[in-house]
């Protein structure tokens, strides 16, 4: 297996189960099929989905900037859009790391540690890794705030995370 | 210690208690301290689950994670960040704060800045804020009394107590929201509910705006 670098991306959409449960299937297929429209949309050139997960989508792309600025620009279109009456709330969970990858998919701790960062993040949240900012150094437009040490499932020291925000 | 400066603690299962007392100096029980290049005290717990309490200058940021340990916070520190899985979290005051919490009980006394919570099941009260910006799934989210407000929740009930003259915007799928502002208050209201009962008392006027949409919860906004 080879080994890739650049920055894995989870998106996932707020109370899935709950809005599943209380308004069927049909309505948990529509809200896959927009999450995934606006995410293709917003990928262009510069990053990849990798597999669908449940009600997340699993992005690679290899310049942790890219990853950031499309992941802001996904989250202003979901910010006022709906499926049906109801909010589509998005959010996005990303580190910047060196997972193996298996075919066309990715796998590894750094996968594993991005898919733990986005259960803390909020509707409309971006967080990242520390790595992931360290890595960026400095973003036009873009100001990562330090939200501390965070202890996730599965990892066994806190990890530092930041907030990403327009600046 | 100087207030400003920036102690980071993080222990998976034990409680940590921070005080804050105007001008003391750092000292910390149940972990050893390092002093990271950026000048940032670091307090961290090993492997087990001792509690660790600690001492700081009023003024101080903090950074707090854990994972099940209580988290309790006494005084006036600076920024407060913290982030747990199900511990409890109480914070008597801070400057600006940051909660992370899957489940537990959140409650906060003052936040004289911004006071952002996110939340899956957590419970969440907090006396006072200058601003709340709050989100979560299914807990209650309840503010005795704030200026700017920005909500969103899924099923979790919403109280919000106004000071007026802000800006107020809750959005739920079924959550319930009701908002009290001061008596005699004339704001901009927009409230919609796609199946859910909309009741204003108070009349229409440009003191501040209250906007509020649900699917189907039932809204109510108040001055009292």
């Amino acid at each position: 297996m080879t080994t890739a670098t650049g920055t894995i991306v989870f998106t996932d959409i707020v109370g899935f189960t709950q809005l599943t449960d209380a308004r069927g299937d049909d309505f948990a297929l529509a809200m896959l099929e927009r999450q995934e429209k606006v995410v293709r949309d917003a990928l262009a050139d510069c990053g990849r989905v990798v597999k669908e997960l449940g009600d997340g989508l699993l992005l690679w792309f290899d310049d942790p900037r890219d990853a950031v600025r499309r992941c802001l620009q996904v989250l202003r279109t979901f910010e006022d859009d709906t499926v049906g009456d109801v909010p589509l709330w998005v959010r996005v969970g990303m580190h910047f790391g060196c997972p193996r990858r298996r075919g066309d998919d990715i796998i590894g701790r750094d996968v594993n540690l991005a898919s733990r960062i986005v259960d803390l993040a909020g509707p409309g949240e971006v967080l990242c890794s520390q790595a992931t900012a360290d890595e960026i150094g400095e973003l036009p437009g873009v100001q990562f705030e330090p939200l501390g040490p965070v202890f996730v499932r599965g990892i066994a020291d806190a990890v530092p995370i930041v907030r990403a925000v327009p600046a | 210690m100087a207030a400003g400066e920036r102690v980071r603690i993080s222990n998976r299962s034990g409680a940590i208690r921070v005080s804050t007392a105007p001008g003391a100096a750092l000292s910390v029980d149940g972990a050893p301290v390092t002093r990271d290049e950026d000048g940032t005290w670091c307090v961290r717990c090993g492997p087990g689950s001792s509690s660790i309490e600690v001492t700081c200058a009023d003024g101080t940021d903090l950074v707090i994670g854990t994972v099940s340990g209580h988290v309790d916070v006494q005084g006036s520190p600076g920024a407060v960040r913290i982030a747990t899985v199900s511990g409890k979290i109480a914070v008597e005051q801070a400057a600006r704060l940051d909660v992370r919490a899957k489940s537990g009980h959140v409650e906060v006394g003052r936040c004289t800045g911004d006071c952002h919570v996110v939340v899956t099941s957590s419970r969440v009260e907090i006396g006072e804020a200058g601003k709340a910006v709050l989100s979560g799934i299914s807990g209650r989210l309840v503010v005795d009394e704030l200026h700017d407000a920005e909500v969103k929740t899924v099923s979790g009930d919403v109280t919000l107590g106004a000071r007026g003259g802000g800006r107020i915007a809750v959005r739920t799928v079924s959550g319930g929201v009701e908002v009290e502002l001061p008596p005699d208050s004339a704001p901009h209201t927009r409230l919609t509910s796609v199946s859910g009962h909309v009741e204003c008392e108070c009349p229409q006027g440009d003191d501040g705006e209250v906007r509020v949409a649900t699917v189907s919860g039932r809204v109510k906004v108040s001055c009292r």
